[in-house]
């Protein structure tokens, strides 16, 4: 509520101070934004190298706004190995300014008290505001002038071009892109202890069937070898979470569910489905509600909160036997094993879900009031770099985290969990250029989550996998259309929520599902989905 | 000793029972830190540490201490409350004092202008805006000079001296030729210990358990409270659901640190207490009722 308050004042404010702006800043319209290139002499450029390195040619301080995410986890970003040695090579010195919390990000719009450049600060909204208020470059023009490799990238990759331009058509801030099928194909592992199977002497199970006996027996067994008596036999992170939730369950009955944006996924002629209101539903939420009733999943684990999530699936001895997780726990893949999806025997193709992060907006932007975007850009092209991405995102060459081979791979290092690129890298809080091709030439280490994920793709989830198409992209939204959804989907997935968890609980799926379909219509669901077909259609269109 | 009638027995009993409820109310939560820094990060977040630890390991403080942001951090809230309550000090009890002598011209107007302050403020994006301007964002200073003067305290001290010090023992020292100043120095001051105790302990307590403008307006990370790194410590427990959950295992052991963390945060605070919680209940008492 407070922040809502906040946020309503900080909008006020900002509307004031643009229109208060105007008079001292000529740029207060969208053309403000472009950027000239002033001329070159001997190949330096307002005090930058046009070529090579270092990119300053004479000091240049950048202050640099970045999030905190967590300064105790992974140390202060002045102190990362990656920060100091950019600095180094670049010849730029980065002022870093971190920012804790939404509502200090909000005061540096509202109060538009800027760095020179930002990392991952700053949400749709934000930046499109400021743009409008003539505060941010366009980066069209100075991509297209200092940065070869995002130039490049821009255009052979037209996805990642749409997810980082504005509805105006222009560019104001780059993306990060992680296009690493370890991490995008798949989004969680559904995961069961191998361990407790083979004491009770079944196999993996591979249909909705099987899994129900499998999850009574070990219900039955519990107490006896090394099935604890207050045993969890399934156990899922709510319903609709995107991590650990029972989202994939629902998958297996072939009714494509996904939650990383607004429960909605799309259909193959390009239409937005909410499946959440479609009678096929109804299946895979009985099958549910039946392991529910059996107490085969517990009641609490609709209302646990992350921690709980993480500590009960962890936990030391076991007590749970089959999640949904990113990571399998076992390193060594044996006493814990990748499952599903499951056929239900309904005739359609089980599923399970992919990922649409690939490619995030609004990781580097450059403010007006930054003497050197020349630099900026040119540093922003550095980090663009193949071999400096991969350094960001894994820690640095050398003889801790990779290893760069003579032939041009990279062998990622077998390293305690503790030190995971801790005190080396800022890891995906920058914005780097990790294309498809650069895991061709990867090696994983032995036992690291990724390596496990890329075994659980092609062992187990290869053939089922959600493509690309059918997911809702990340696609940019209007300050009205953003306004709306959110309103709407407050609303709306609230709803999904209570009922579905009563449903869980109480059952009554089949009474009360006219009333639940009339609620959500009433709640706008129509609306709902026509703004996100519009985005949709805008955004494919761009 | 008399003997106590029946209803008087009832009421003790009520009362202690009670009072012993309370106690628990209070005492428990941090008697859960205490053991939960002491027990297995697993076993807490199940549920199974209730009363006493379980899985005692030490883990928590060893990976503590190899974490120098915490104890960059506490330096820093050190010092930020050891130059921070001697400012707020300075300001609050000398305007309490000069505002409580009713030969102050001008007196009401000036009780009136402070008065507003409490009940109206620029509210935070003006202030951030003034703070900008007079470059004191991401500074030291903005650390120990944002809210000099609490009004609230100050009115407090107004009352105190008001009530407390007789105008005749300053009437006395005048016409012995003593200055105001030294009035204030020689005859207030050593009058007024309680106040300047509870008051030391009221700023100082602010100060350290303070890390709203530390979010506000640092933006250095060197520059950090020790609660400010704590917030960020248990913020990290909670990872977005688009974040992956890579390095959980991390996360499990920052649990376990999280609460160490508490208590070492917690310590000086508590050992603070007891000597001034004498002068703590005169002080507030006086100022309250004769007010």
């Amino acid at each position: 509520m407070k922040r809502k308050q906040l946020m309503k004042a900080a909008a006020a404010f900002t509307a004031a101070a643009m229109l208060a702006g105007c008079g001292r800043q000529p740029g207060g319209t969208a053309e403000g934004n472009s950027y000239v290139a002033p001329t070159a002499e001997d190949g330096v450029v307002n005090g930058t190298n046009l070529e090579g390195l270092p990119i300053a040619a004479e000091p240049i301080t950048l202050t640099v706004g970045v999030s905190a995410s967590a300064s105790s986890y992974q140390g202060e970003w002045q102190d990362l190995d990656w920060v100091k040695k950019l600095q180094e090579v670049s010849g730029i010195t980065l002022d870093f300014r971190v920012y804790n919390s939404d509502e200090d990000k909000n005061l540096m719009f509202t109060s538009r008290d800027y760095p020179d450049i930002s990392f991952n600060v700053g949400s749709d909204k934000q930046i499109q505001d400021a743009a409008l208020g003539g505060d941010i470059y366009e980066l069209d023009e100075l991509i297209e002038t200092y940065s070869p490799n995002w130039s490049s990238y821009f255009k052979e990759n037209d996805y990642a071009r749409k997810v980082a331009t504005v509805s105006d058509g222009h560019i104001y801030s780059l993306p990060i892109v992680r296009d690493e099928p370890s991490n995008g194909d798949l989004r969680d592992q559904w995961l069961i202890r191998k361990d407790w199977l083979d004491e009770l002497e079944l196999k993996v199970p591979e249909t909705t069937e099987e899994f129900y006996e499998t999850l009574k027996a070990i219900k039955e067994n519990a107490g006896t070898g090394s099935i604890p008596e207050d045993v969890i036999p399934y156990y899922v992170y709510g319903i609709t979470n995107n991590v650990g939730g029972a989202l994939d369950m629902i998958n297996s009955f072939g009714v494509e569910v996904t939650n990383e944006r607004y429960l909605v996924t799309v259909d193959d002629n390009g239409k937005v489905v909410f499946n959440f209101a479609n009678e096929a539903i109804k299946e895979p939420l009985s099958y549910i509600r039946k392991l529910f009733e059996e107490e085969l999943i517990p009641g609490e684990c609709l209302t646990d909160d992350w921690d709980t999530y993480i500590t009960k699936t962890r936990s030391d001895p076991p007590v749970v036997a089959s999640f949904h997780s990113y990571q399998n726990p076992d390193a060594s893949n044996t006493t814990i094993v990748a499952m599903g999806p499951l056929d239900s025997g309904n005739g359609k193709k089980a599923l399970i879900r992919s990922q649409t992060n690939q490619v995030l907006r609004n990781y580097f932007t450059i403010y007006k009031k930054c003497q050197y975007p020349e630099a900026a850009m040119r540093l922003a092209d550095l980090i663009a770099d193949p071999d400096w991405s991969v350094q960001a995102m894994y820690g640095m060459f050398g003889d801790t985290y990779l290893q760069k081979n003579e032939d041009g791979s990279i062998t990622m290092l077998p390293y305690e969990a503790d030190a995971q690129a801790a005190t080396s890298a800022p890891t995906n809080r920058v914005p780097f250029l990790l294309k498809k091709e650069m895991f061709d030439r990867f090696t994983y280490a032995a036992g690291s989550a990724q390596q496990q994920r890329n075994d659980a793709i092609k062992n187990q989830y290869a053939e089922h996998i959600i493509p690309q198409k059918n997911l809702y992209p990340n696609v940019i939204l209007t300050t009205e259309q953003t306004d709306r959804l959110a309103e709407l989907s407050a609303d709306i997935n609230d709803y999904v929520n209570t009922t579905v968890s009563t449903w869980m609980l109480e059952g009554g799926i089949d009474e009360g599902w006219t009333a639940y379909v009339e609620q959500l219509n009433k709640l706008g669901l129509e609306e709902y989905l026509s703004i996100l077909q519009e985005a949709l259609d805008a955004f494919n269109a761009n | 000793m008399r003997r106590k009638c029946i209803q008087d027995r009832i009421f003790l009993i009520c009362n202690t029972v009670l009072a012993i409820l309370f106690l628990a109310v209070c005492f428990y939560p941090l008697w859960f830190i205490l053991i939960a820094s002491f027990s297995s990060p697993g076993m807490v977040s199940s549920g199974d540490v209730w009363i006493v630890p379980k899985g005692i390991t030490l883990d928590g403080y060893q990976m503590m201490l190899g974490k120098s942001e915490i104890w960059r951090g506490y330096a820093n809230t050190i010092l930020y409350t050891v130059v921070g309550t001697l400012i707020n000090l300075l300001f609050t009890i000398t305007a309490g004092y000069a505002l409580s002598r009713k030969t102050l011209p001008l007196r009401g107007a000036i009780n009136i202008f402070f008065l507003v302050t409490m009940f109206i403020n620029g509210g935070l994006i003006p202030t951030y805006l003034l703070m900008n301007s007079l470059h004191l964002v991401d500074t030291f200073a903005i650390m120990v000079l944002m809210g000099g003067v609490n009004v609230w305290n100050f009115i407090i001290c107004r009352t105190f001296f008001e009530t407390s010090i007789p105008v005749e023992v300053i009437e006395a020292a005048k016409i012995d030729g003593s200055s105001e100043l030294k009035i204030f120095a020689r005859i207030v001051l050593p009058l007024s210990k309680a106040i300047l105790a509870v008051m030391t302990l009221f700023f100082a307590v602010g100060h350290w358990n303070g890390y709203y403008n530390a979010l506000v307006y640092l933006r250095k990370e060197s520059r950090y409270p020790l609660q400010l790194v704590l917030r960020n410590l248990l913020l990290t427990t909670k990872l977005s659901p688009e974040a992956s959950d890579s390095g959980m295992d991390q996360l499990l052991n920052l649990q376990s640190m999280k609460y160490g963390v508490i208590v070492v945060a917690s310590v000086p605070v508590l050992i603070l207490y007891p000597f001034i919680q004498k002068h703590f209940v005169k002080g507030v008492m006086v100022g309250a009722i004769k007010g």
